[in-house]
């Protein structure tokens, strides 16, 4: 129950911090500026008291809808802002001047906000439509004037064809320069008409008239060299200039038709060139009056966009804040008695003396008699957790958080995390030459976090940043690792005499000799570039996974007992704890003390043939008594196995007898929470946000029994399988040295390489360790130790949470006025 | 001299400074913090050497080289 519980002097990172249920009573005028100051403070999470509401009928609708609608605007500034052919700056948020959104000015400054958002929107438009359709008609224009040029060379091409019949009226070779021939002009020589099509249209539009005028045409044309946009479409495209004569006007309104249907457009041109020559003329200083205009409008347009980018985040920055407030003030409930609005929200109890003051102090800012103050509750329903990280710490809680997150005053794994994640991540990566590689790169982030955390990184680049404290540690748990494995880019380091020497009559394929020391820090150096190394060292480092394993689960298994004791659950402690850990040992335990016996114990001075671990539980002895003590250990293991299975639901059975004995029912123990000094009872919020209480142990008894057998069995072959899957740490590691090593002789180690001489060999060598380097750094430092990265995060996921960890709190996400995730 | 002294001796020394570790830190908001980090470095760092140490002690194998190519290198 949230009431007792832990509450420590300082906040640790042990466990939750101690969250408290409060009430604050805001009278109605200071609402908006008490949310505002509680959102920068931070430290509490409103809980939704009007779930029942659906969201249009809640009190401050009318305010979100006002606020979308600025949105809307702003948004359509922004991407006219993007959308214009030249850049236009936009000032960032961090030189703008701030907008203040508290004080008793503050709302008159945010409604004539509002006023100058919908002037630069109506005038921002205006200027937007003009210029469309200036431009529209600028490109009619250009379209006819193409037209008219290109026609002069249908109409020259025409006048040298020989006409063929005498009887038809005369021909355009006839030099009739005082008929106008328009299409309405019956009486004259030969109609047509002219106007432009897209290109690829052209063929259709053809067949099109000769079906439709029954072969009663001529028609020719000529393709426009420049592109033109098409009214309808707005595209550019190629067009052709066509003319179609024929006779009559009912023949050339149906051709008309036929080319507006088809997409063209009708040019009016005129038979005299000099006429053609004069409306070019006119055409073009109507197109060159109207590229004036366009010019003024689209640079005053533009003038105007420069204007709004200046202040344009500062307006989205206010538009989200004031959105977040008014979307809080949603979760509060109206007292229609005292005027006030009550909200109610989880708080840290370190945290209450601080929201009281800020409360008080928006009291007097307004100077009010009146000001908001806040009131603890007694409630038992369970807090959302709340983990107080710093930058060191964070990167660790989150690696676990995502897992999932504790229980509201479970034993947090995060603390550990900070030590064991990068220490199994080192076992698995463990090289000097690359351990000092990752220290540097995490080590400018680190030391110049303050000023990267002021820009703005890109996605990808983020993780890297927050994780700045676990990749350094990272690096340096890699290098005392490397120093272990004696592993610097797959060489070896001779810093201690070695405990091997070459024997006395020996050459060619030779067995060293121990000289009675050992290396005292380390793998001893012989062993680099023996034959057998391998022999050597997989045994070396697959005990080496066992025993850390063993470790590691022991541990966690460990942290269990607080848990039982926090929730009240001492009995777990002798019911799961105990059997769990006796049947654990009593078979892996057991087998770390056997490897570190054989390791301890000179085999070759006493005479006896040192035993196979495999066969140890078959057959040969190795210690004396040995048989005793592995029968004991069994029958152990297998005696905690109906412990672990029986005796818990065997206690709930005996005392829910004890209970429901007299015919009691068992107490419902979501109880409604009581004020502390109020008498009157808050009625219950049925199935508020808050997580139903830690444990449940109102489900039936064949359920208890259910889960316990499950939870036997699962703990029990979960023993077996996660001791083997901590081989993953020898596994790794032998696959980042045999990597490593394989680099170094495709490389620098190539006889060819090494031995070339000269000029060219150094530069050679130079380009060779280049590619070396940079194979190091992007495949075994980073692809490596990303593969690594995901190994030591799945060990701590499943291998050690397994044995402790509960996971069923929720986040405490407490009210602030920045955003969590980009959703603008 | 390969004896497992040393790792008796390591293992003394280490379990002092995880006692000094426990000890020393001064009430704080980090003292749960630096205290673990301390304990759960000295505890890895020697579990690790220890291993290391003692897989070497009585070797049932010896490192085996081609003593003519290296001769060479």
């Amino acid at each position: 129950m949230p009431g007792d519980a832990v509450f420590t002097e300082y906040p640790t990172l042990f466990c939750s911090e101690a969250m408290i249920l409060v009430r604050v009573y805001i009278p109605t005028e200071q609402a908006h500026d008490t949310v505002v100051n509680l959102g920068m403070l931070r430290v509490i999470q409103f809980v939704d008291l009007n779930r029942n509401v659906s969201p249009f009928q809640r009190s401050f609708v009318g305010e979100l809808r006002r606020l979308d609608q600025m949105k809307r605007i702003v948004r359509n500034f922004a991407s006219q802002i993007a959308k214009d052919k030249g850049p236009i700056s936009v000032r960032s948020l961090g030189t703008s001047p701030p907008f203040v959104i508290t004080g008793a000015l503050a709302r008159q400054r945010f409604d004539e906000l509002e006023i100058t958002l919908r002037e630069h929107d109506a005038r921002l438009s205006r200027m937007t439509t003009n210029y469309e359709s200036l431009s529209t008609r600028l490109d009619e224009l250009l379209e006819i004037r193409s037209a008219i040029i290109e026609s002069t060379v249908l109409f020259s091409r025409l006048e040298i064809r020989p006409s063929f019949d005498e009887s038809s009226a005369p021909l355009l070779q006839q030099d009739d320069h005082e008929n106008q021939l328009y299409p309405t002009d019956t009486h004259t020589a030969v109609d047509f008409i002219a106007g432009t099509i897209d290109r690829q249209r052209f063929p259709t539009l053809e067949r099109l008239l000769w079906r439709l005028l029954r072969g009663n045409l001529h028609i020719a044309h000529t393709s426009i060299r420049e592109p033109l946009v098409d009214a309808a479409t707005g595209q550019t495209i190629l067009k052709d200039v066509f003319i179609v004569f024929s006779h009559g006007s009912g023949l050339l309104s149906r051709a008309r038709k036929a080319t507006e249907s088809m997409g063209g457009s009708i040019v009016p041109l005129d038979l005299d060139e000099n006429k053609r020559m004069r409306a070019l003329h006119a055409i073009n200083g109507r197109i060159e009056e109207l590229q004036a205009v366009l010019h003024s409008t689209a640079s005053t347009r533009r003038s105007e966009l420069a204007i709004i980018a200046d202040s344009i985040r500062t307006w989205e920055d206010v538009i989200f804040r004031e959105k977040l407030v008014h979307k809080a003030l949603n979760l509060f409930r109206y007292d229609r008695r005292r005027k006030t609005l009550v909200a109610e929200g989880w708080c840290p109890r370190r945290d209450v003396s601080r929201a009281r003051d800020t409360l008080r102090a928006v009291g007097e800012t307004a100077c009010s008699l009146v000001s908001p103050f806040l009131h603890e509750l007694v409630t038992t329903k369970q807090p959302p957790t709340f983990h107080r990280t710093n930058k060191f710490t964070g990167g660790f809680q989150s690696i676990m958080d995502a897992y999932d997150t504790a229980s509201y005053q479970e034993v947090n794994p995060g603390l550990f995390a900070v030590i064991t994640f990068p220490f199994l991540f080192a076992v698995m990566f463990g090289d000097i030459g690359h351990g000092v590689i990752l220290a540097l790169m995490a080590l400018p982030l680190v030391l110049y976090e303050d000023k990267i955390a002021e820009l703005t990184l890109d996605d990808t680049v983020t993780p890297f940043f927050h994780g700045r404290y676990v990749i350094l540690l990272m690096g340096i748990f890699s290098i005392y690792t490397g120093f272990i494995y004696n592993d610097i880019f797959s060489k070896t380091l001779h810093i201690f005499s070695s405990g091997w020497i070459a024997p006395s009559n020996g050459s060619g394929f030779v067995e060293l000799v121990r000289n009675g020391r050992v290396y005292p820090f380390g793998l001893d150096p012989a062993w680099h570039g023996a034959d057998n190394a391998l022999v050597f060292l997989n045994s070396l480092k697959m005990k080496m996974a066992i025993v850390i394993g063993v470790a590691h689960m022991t541990f966690a298994l460990c942290l269990q007992i607080w848990n039982h004791l926090r929730f009240n659950r001492r009995t777990d402690i002798y019911t799961q704890f105990l059997p769990q850990m006796l049947f654990f040992q009593s078979i892996f335990g057991y087998l770390c003390v056997c490897i570190l016996y054989k390791w301890s114990v000179d085999w070759n001075a006493a005479g006896r043939s040192p035993p196979s671990l495999l066969n140890m539980l078959i057959n040969t002895r190795f210690y004396p008594g040995q048989g005793f003590v592995q029968v004991t250990l069994l029958v152990i293991a297998f005696a905690c196995v109906p412990w672990m299975l029986c005796a818990k639901p065997f206690l709930i059975w005996w005392e829910r007898r004890k209970v429901n004995g007299p015919s009691y029912s068992v107490l419902d123990s979501n109880q409604s929470h009581v004020d502390a000094n109020d008498e009157e009872e808050v009625p219950e919020q049925e199935d508020s946000d808050a997580v139903p209480d830690g444990v449940g142990e109102d489900k039936g008894f064949d359920d208890v029994l259910i889960h316990n057998a499950i939870h036997t069995i699962e703990f029990c072959l979960s023993c077996v399988s996660h001791t083997a899957s901590y081989l993953r740490l020898w596994a790794l590691s032998l696959a980042h040295s045999m990597l490593s090593a394989v680099l170094w002789d495709l490389t620098i180690g190539r006889q060819s390489v090494a031995s070339a001489g000269g000029i060219t060999g150094t530069i050679a060598r130079a380009v060779v360790i280049l590619g070396w380097f940079g194979i190091t750094v992007g495949g075994l430092v980073m692809t490596e130790g990303l593969s690594t990265f995901l190994h030591a995060m799945r060990l701590h996921w499943v291998e050690a949470n397994d044995k402790h960890f509960e996971g069923r709190g929720k986040p405490f996400r407490p009210f602030q006025l920045a955003s969590d995730d980009d959703d603008y | 001299m390969a004896s497992i002294f040393p790792v008796w001796l390591v293992l003394v020394v280490v379990l002092g400074l995880m006692a000094a570790s426990w000890i020393l830190p001064k009430k704080g908001p980090n003292q749960t913090l630096v205290r673990s980090s301390l304990m759960l470095t000295l505890a890895c760092c020697y579990l690790m050497w220890m291993i290391a140490y003692m897989a070497q002690l009585h070797p049932l194998i010896a490192p085996r080289h081609n003593l003519a190519v290296e001769a060479k290198e």
